[in-house]
C-alpha cells in the first residue's frame, strides 16, 4: 500500500467513526496537537470527532536525510474523539488492521507514556503504541490543555505515518517508501530534509530568529489584547516553531530554555482562556 | 467454602506500577476482610498490565456474629424492690430492640446497672462485598490519576470491565459506570473477544486457556529461563537490571522470547553504547560476550512464538535505526575535543541556588584535591584532571540521549582523546556506587572524586534547606549520603569528613544558606549511625558508645565500633567499662581539663595519674595507627586504679581547688577513653 493510499484509508476509517475530516494547518506545527482544530477543539463541553494529517516539523530530529526513520518533517495522522467511546482501543486496533497490518503476526504493546507539552500547558496519560517495538502511534487521554482541566476528556490518537508505511511496504528506510506508485518518498522529501537540516543546524541566523521570535510574541500579545484569539494563536505557533529552530541551532542554553518555554506557555494559556471566554460571550 | 474473585479489567497499566498496586490491594483486602469479620483462608493477588485480580480463598458465606454489650440505667431505677423491671428498663430494652426479659445486671465500681448482651448476627457476605470491594480500588495510591469518562472515577488507566464471582455466583456491584459480571477478556490478540468464567476458583486456568498468564512469578520464570538458555548458548552474560526485567514481565500478558542480532557494522561502537541503545525504553536485553562485544539481544513478544520471523525482523529494524542514531550522536560528540566541552558546563544549571554545573565541578575539584592531599590517595595531578573532566559528558549528545551513560560516555571520550587511563577510569567510576549495594570505584582517583562529588551534593542540598523529611527526599540526599559513607568505610578511607567540610566552607559562601555546616555534620552523623546499625549490625549500645567520640572519620568510627563489639562480651572489659562509667558520670558537664599534679593529696590519685600518663603515651601512637584493640589492652590496667581512686578519694572535696583539680584530671582521663568511645554505656543493658 502506498503512502497516499494509507492516508485515504485512514480518512475513510475515521469518517465512518463519525469524524469531521479536516486538513493540515498552514502555520508550522511541531505536532498534530498544535493544530487549532485539536488545541481549541478539546476545550469546552461540545462533543467532537475530527481526523486530519499534520506535517510535523521537528528541527532537532533532522538527520540530513541520512537516518532511515528520523526526520525533520514527518507526517502524523491525528484522530481526536471527545468524549472517547469505551471501545476506543479496539477501534484504534481495527484501524491498523484496516490499513493492512496483520496484528496477529506482530508484537503489539501499549507502553506507558505520559505525554506532556510544556509549551501548550498540556498533559495527558496514555501510551506509545509499539509494533515490534517500533513506536507507531501516540495514544493519549488529554487531561489538561492550555492550562485548563478538561471535561469531558478527549482522546488523541497520533499515527506516525512514515513508520506505518515502512512496516506495510516492508522497507528499511523511509526514503524507499512509495508515495504513490510512481513517485518515491526520496524524490519528494530527501533534498528538503538535507537542506533544512543544514539550515537548522548550521545556517539559521541566530540573532535574526531571536528578533522574529520577539516580534511574533508581541504580535500575539497585541492580538490577545484586542480579543482576537485565533490570530493570536497563529503567532504563538510561530513562536513555538522559531524556538525549535533556535534549539536545533544550539542557540538556547539550559537556563534560557525554561524562560522561552515559559513565554510560549503564557501565550497559549491566554489563547485557551480567551477561547473559552468567547464561548461564554456567545451564550 | 467457595473462593471470591474480583477482577478489574483495564487498558494497559504502567508495567512498573502494576506490582505496587497489587501489593496495596492485597494488604488493604486483608485489612478490610478481617475488620469486617469475614473469615477466609488466604488472600492472593494476580496481575498483568490489563488486570488486577483479588482472590479470597475459602471465604465464609456469612459474616461472623458480633456480641455487643450495652449498659443501661442504674439498677435502682431499672428495677423495683421486687426486682421487676420498671418503665425505665422497658424503655431501654425497647430502644435496643429486645424484650425486657433479656436484661441482666452488672456491677461496675460498686454500682449496679441494667445490662444487655446483644448478639448481632452477621450479614451475608454477598451483601457486604458491593460496599467494600469498590472502595478497595478507590483507596489505592496511584502514581498519577486520570479520568476518562463522565463517571468521574479516576485510576491509572481506564477501567473497562469488572468480574466479581463468589463461588459460581455473580456479586452485583458497580464501580464508576461499570457493573460486575462473569465476562472477562482473554489475550488481546490470541483468543476470542470474551471469556465467560463459570466460577472463581478456576480463574487462573481459564485465563491460561485465553493465553493470559495471570501469575507474575510464572511470567518472570518464563522470561528468566529463556534468557539463561540463550546466554548459555551464546556463551555470554545477560545484562539485566530489575527495571528492565519488570518492564518485560509486567508489560505483557504472555511474554515469548525472540532472539535478535546486532548488525556487524555497528560492533565497532563502544559496547556500552550498543547496550544502552538496546536497553532504551525497556525494550531489549543485551548479552555481553567474553570478547567484550554485544552482538545479540533478546526481546519479548506479547504473544506466541514468532514462527515466521516477522517480529524478529521488526526488532532488528528498530535496533538498526536506533544504532544509526547512536552513531550520529557519537560522531557528533567526537567532532570536538572532550576537554573543550567542559566550558559548556557554565551554561548548564545544576541548581538555581547552587549555580551552574561548572560551579559544581569546581567545588568537587576543590574537595577532591583536599581528599587526595589528606589521604594520599591518587596522584594530585591525575585527580585534578579527572575532577575537571568528570561532568563534561553531561553536555554530550550521547548522555542527552542515554542519561544512564553519564560517566561511562565521559570515560570513553577521555580515553579516545588520549587522556591518561587513570583519568578515564576515574571519570567513569565517580558515579559509583550507584545503589547501596552497587559496585564501588576501584581506582584511587575514582574513590576520591566519588567521595568529593557525593559530599558536595549532600552538603549543597542541605545548605539550601533541602533536608529530607519522612519519605520525601527529592534530591536523593539520603541515598547519596549512604553511598558516600559506605564507600569511605569499605574503601578504608582514613579521612575526617567534618574537618574536611570546615576546610571547604569557602566553596559555599556564595550560596544563600538556610542551614549551617553543623547541620550537615549532624545529618551525616545520623546516616552513619543508621549504616552501622543496618549494614554492619552494630548493637545500639556500641553505636551509642562510639558516637560519643569523634564522628567525622567514618572508617575509623566503624573500626572502633567493630573492635568494641568484639571486646564487650569479655569480663575484664566489662569491669573496665563499669569503672569508666563512674569517671564519665562524675565529669558530665565538666569542660575544664586542666589539672595540677602538685595538688594531688592522696596516694590513689598519684597512682591513677601515673597509669594515665603511661596509657596516654601508648594510646596516642596506637590510636593514630588505628590499632584499637591494642589500645584497649593498654586501658585495661586502669580498672584497678580507678576503683581504688573512687574508694579512697573524695572527688567533690569541700576545698574548691582540690575539687576542681580532681574533676579536671578525671575529665582528661575521660577524654582519653572517648577517643575510642564511651565505654560506660556498654553493658548497661545486658544482652538478653
Amino acid at each position: 500500500m502506498n503512502f497516499q493510499e494509507l492516508i485515504l484509508r485512514l480518512h475513510t476509517f475515521w469518517q465512518r467513526e463519525g469524524c469531521l475530516i479536516l486538513h493540515p494547518y498552514d502555520v508550522e506545527t511541531g505536532a498534530g496537537t498544535f493544530n487549532p482544530a485539536t488545541f481549541f477543539g478539546v476545550l469546552g463541553p461540545e462533543p467532537r470527532r475530527i481526523g486530519y494529517v499534520e506535517p510535523s516539523r521537528r528541527p532537532t530530529d533532522g538527520r540530513y536525510g541520512e537516518n532511515p526513520i528520523r526526520l525533520r518533517l514527518h507526517h502524523q495522522y491525528q484522530a481526536v474523539l471527545k468524549p472517547p467511546p469505551a471501545t476506543i482501543q479496539e477501534i484504534f486496533l481495527a484501524s491498523l488492521e484496516e490499513v493492512g497490518l496483520k496484528l496477529a503476526e506482530h508484537d503489539v504493546k501499549f507502553a506507558e507514556d505520559d505525554w506532556e507539552s510544556p509549551t501548550l500547558a498540556a498533559w495527558g496519560v496514555g501510551w506509545q503504541v509499539w509494533l515490534d517495538e517500533m513506536e507507531i502511534t501516540q495514544f493519549t487521554y488529554f487531561q489538561q490543555m492550555g492550562g485548563i482541566a478538561l471535561d469531558p476528556i478527549s482522546v488523541e490518537i497520533t499515527y506516525g505515518l512514515e513508520r506505518i508505511a515502512l512496516l506495510l511496504q516492508e522497507k528499511e528506510s523511509v526514503y524507499d517508501i512509495d508515495w504513490n506508485d510512481e513517485i518515491s518518498y526520496q524524490r519528494l522529501w530527501w533534498e528538503k530534509e538535507r537542506q533544512f537540516s543544514a539550515y537548522n543546524f548550521e545556517r539559521a541566523t541566530v540573532e535574526r530568529i531571536h528578533t522574529i521570535f520577539s516580534l511574533c510574541a508581541e504580535e500575539c500579545r497585541d492580538s490577545l489584547t484586542a480579543g482576537l484569539i485565533f490570530p493570536a494563536y497563529d503567532y504563538a505557533l510561530k513562536c513555538s516553531h522559531l524556538f525549535n529552530v533556535l534549539d536545533a541551532r544550539g542557540a538556547i542554553s539550559v537556563t534560557e530554555r525554561e524562560s522561552f518555554i515559559g513565554r510560549i506557555r503564557d501565550l497559549t494559556k491566554e489563547c485557551a482562556r480567551g477561547y473559552l471566554k468567547m464561548g461564554e460571550d456567545d451564550a | 467454602m467457595p473462593d471470591l474473585l474480583f477482577e478489574i479489567g483495564t487498558e494497559e497499566m504502567p508495567a512498573l506500577e502494576v506490582p505496587t498496586l497489587a501489593t496495596q490491594l492485597e494488604e488493604a483486602a486483608n485489612e478490610v476482610f478481617t475488620s469486617k469479620r469475614l473469615p477466609y483462608s488466604k488472600i492472593e493477588v494476580r496481575y498483568t498490565p490489563r488486570r488486577l485480580a483479588l482472590l479470597v480463598r475459602d471465604l465464609a458465606a456469612d459474616q461472623e456474629e458480633r456480641v455487643e454489650e450495652v449498659k443501661g440505667p442504674p439498677a435502682a431505677i431499672a428495677f423495683d424492690a421486687q426486682g421487676r423491671p420498671t418503665e425505665a428498663a422497658i424503655g431501654f430494652a425497647r430502644r435496643q430492640g429486645v424484650s425486657v426479659d433479656s436484661l441482666t445486671q452488672i456491677e461496675e465500681k460498686g454500682k449496679r446497672y441494667a445490662f444487655l448482651r446483644l448478639k448481632i448476627p452477621g450479614l451475608q457476605t454477598v451483601k457486604i462485598l458491593p460496599a467494600i470491594l469498590p472502595s478497595l480500588v478507590k483507596g489505592l495510591r496511584l502514581s498519577k490519576a486520570m479520568r476518562w469518562d463522565a463517571s468521574g472515577l479516576s485510576f491509572v488507566r481506564p477501567i473497562r470491565w469488572l468480574v466479581c464471582l463468589f463461588g459460581d455466583e455473580v456479586v452485583p456491584l458497580s464501580l464508576g459506570s461499570l457493573r460486575a459480571d462473569r465476562i472477562t477478556r482473554p489475550h488481546r490478540f490470541l483468543s476470542q473477544e470474551r471469556l465467560t468464567l463459570a466460577e472463581a476458583s478456576t480463574y487462573e486456568e481459564e485465563l491460561k486457556k485465553g493465553l493470559v498468564i495471570v501469575d507474575a512469578e510464572a511470567r518472570q520464570q518464563l522470561v528468566e529461563t529463556a534468557l539463561s538458555e540463550a546466554a548459555h548458548e551464546l556463551g555470554g552474560k545477560i545484562l539485566l537490571d530489575p527495571n528492565l526485567l519488570g518492564r518485560i514481565v509486567n508489560g505483557a500478558e504472555h511474554p515469548t522470547p525472540v532472539l535478535g542480532h546486532v548488525p556487524a557494522a555497528f560492533l565497532d561502537l563502544p559496547a556500552e553504547v550498543v547496550q544502552a541503545t538496546l536497553r532504551e525504553e525497556g525494550k531489549f536485553v543485551p548479552f555481553l560476550l567474553p570478547d567484550g562485544t554485544t552482538p545479540s539481544f533478546m526481546g519479548f513478544r506479547d504473544g506466541l512464538p514468532d514462527e515466521k520471523g516477522i517480529v524478529r525482523a521488526g526488532y532488528e529494524r528498530v535496533v538498526l535505526a536506533r544504532l544509526r542514531d547512536s552513531r550520529f550522536f557519537f560522531e557528533k560528540d567526537r567532532k570536538h575535543p572532550f576537554v573543550e566541552r567542559v566550558r559548556e558546563l557554565r551554561d548548564m544549571t545544576y541548581d538555581v541556588r547552587l549555580g551552574s554545573l561548572w560551579e559544581k565541578m569546581e567545588r568537587v575539584r576543590a574537595l577532591a584535591g583536599e581528599i587526595a592531599k589528606t589521604t594520599g590517595r591518587g596522584s594530585l595531578d591525575l585527580v585534578d584532571r579527572a575532577a575537571f573532566l568528570c561532568k563534561a559528558d553531561l553536555v554530550t549528545e550521547m548522555v542527552k540521549a542515554f542519561p544512564e551513560l553519564q560517566g561511562v560516555a565521559g570515560g570513553i571520550y577521555a580515553r579516545l582523546d588520549k587522556e591518561p587511563e587513570e583519568v578515564a577510569v576515574a571519570i567513569r567510576e565517580h558515579y559509583l556506587p550507584a545503589t547501596f549495594d552497587g559496585a564501588l570505584p576501584q581506582s584511587d582517583a575514582g574513590v576520591v572524586i566519588s567521595l568529593a562529588d557525593k559530599l558536595d551534593t549532600v552538603t549543597g542540598a542541605l545548605l539550601v534547606g533541602e533536608e529530607p523529611t519522612g519519605s520525601r527526599d527529592p534530591y536523593g540526599i539520603k541515598r547519596q549520603a549512604n553511598n558516600l559513607i559506605r564507600l569511605a568505610m569499605e574503601k578504608k578511607v582514613d579521612l575526617d569528613l567534618f574537618a574536611l567540610l570546615d576546610r571547604v566552607t569557602e566553596s559555599y559562601t556564595t550560596v544563600e544558606q538556610k542551614m549551617e555546616m553543623n547541620d550537615v555534620k549532624r545529618f551525616l552523623a545520623d546516616r552513619t549511625n543508621q549504616i552501622l546499625k543496618q549494614r554492619y549490625r552494630i548493637p545500639n549500645e556500641i553505636i551509642l558508645a562510639v558516637s560519643a567520640g569523634e564522628m567525622g572519620n567514618v572508617y575509623r568510627l566503624l573500626r572502633r565500633a567493630q573492635v568494641l563489639d568484639t571486646w564487650r562480651s569479655q569480663e575484664e572489659f566489662q569491669g573496665l567499662s563499669a569503672a569508666f562509667a563512674r569517671v564519665r558520670n562524675i565529669t558530665k558537664g565538666i569542660e575544664e581539663t586542666r589539672f595540677d599534679p602538685a595538688l594531688f593529696a592522696e596516694e590513689a590519685e598519684r597512682i591513677l595519674w601515673r597509669e594515665y600518663l603511661k596509657a596516654e603515651g601508648n594510646l596516642a601512637r596506637l590510636l593514630d595507627a588505628g590499632r584499637y584493640s591494642e589500645a584497649i589492652e593498654h586501658l585495661l590496667p586502669l580498672k584497678g586504679s580507678i576503683d581504688r581512686y573512687f574508694d579512697d578519694v573524695l572527688v567533690m572535696a569541700k576545698a574548691e581547688d582540690l575539687r576542681r583539680n580532681r574533676l579536671g584530671f578525671l575529665r582528661s582521663l575521660s577524654d582519653l577513653f572517648l577517643r575510642i568511645g564511651d565505654f560506660g554505656v556498654i553493658g548497661v543493658e545486658k544482652p538478653t
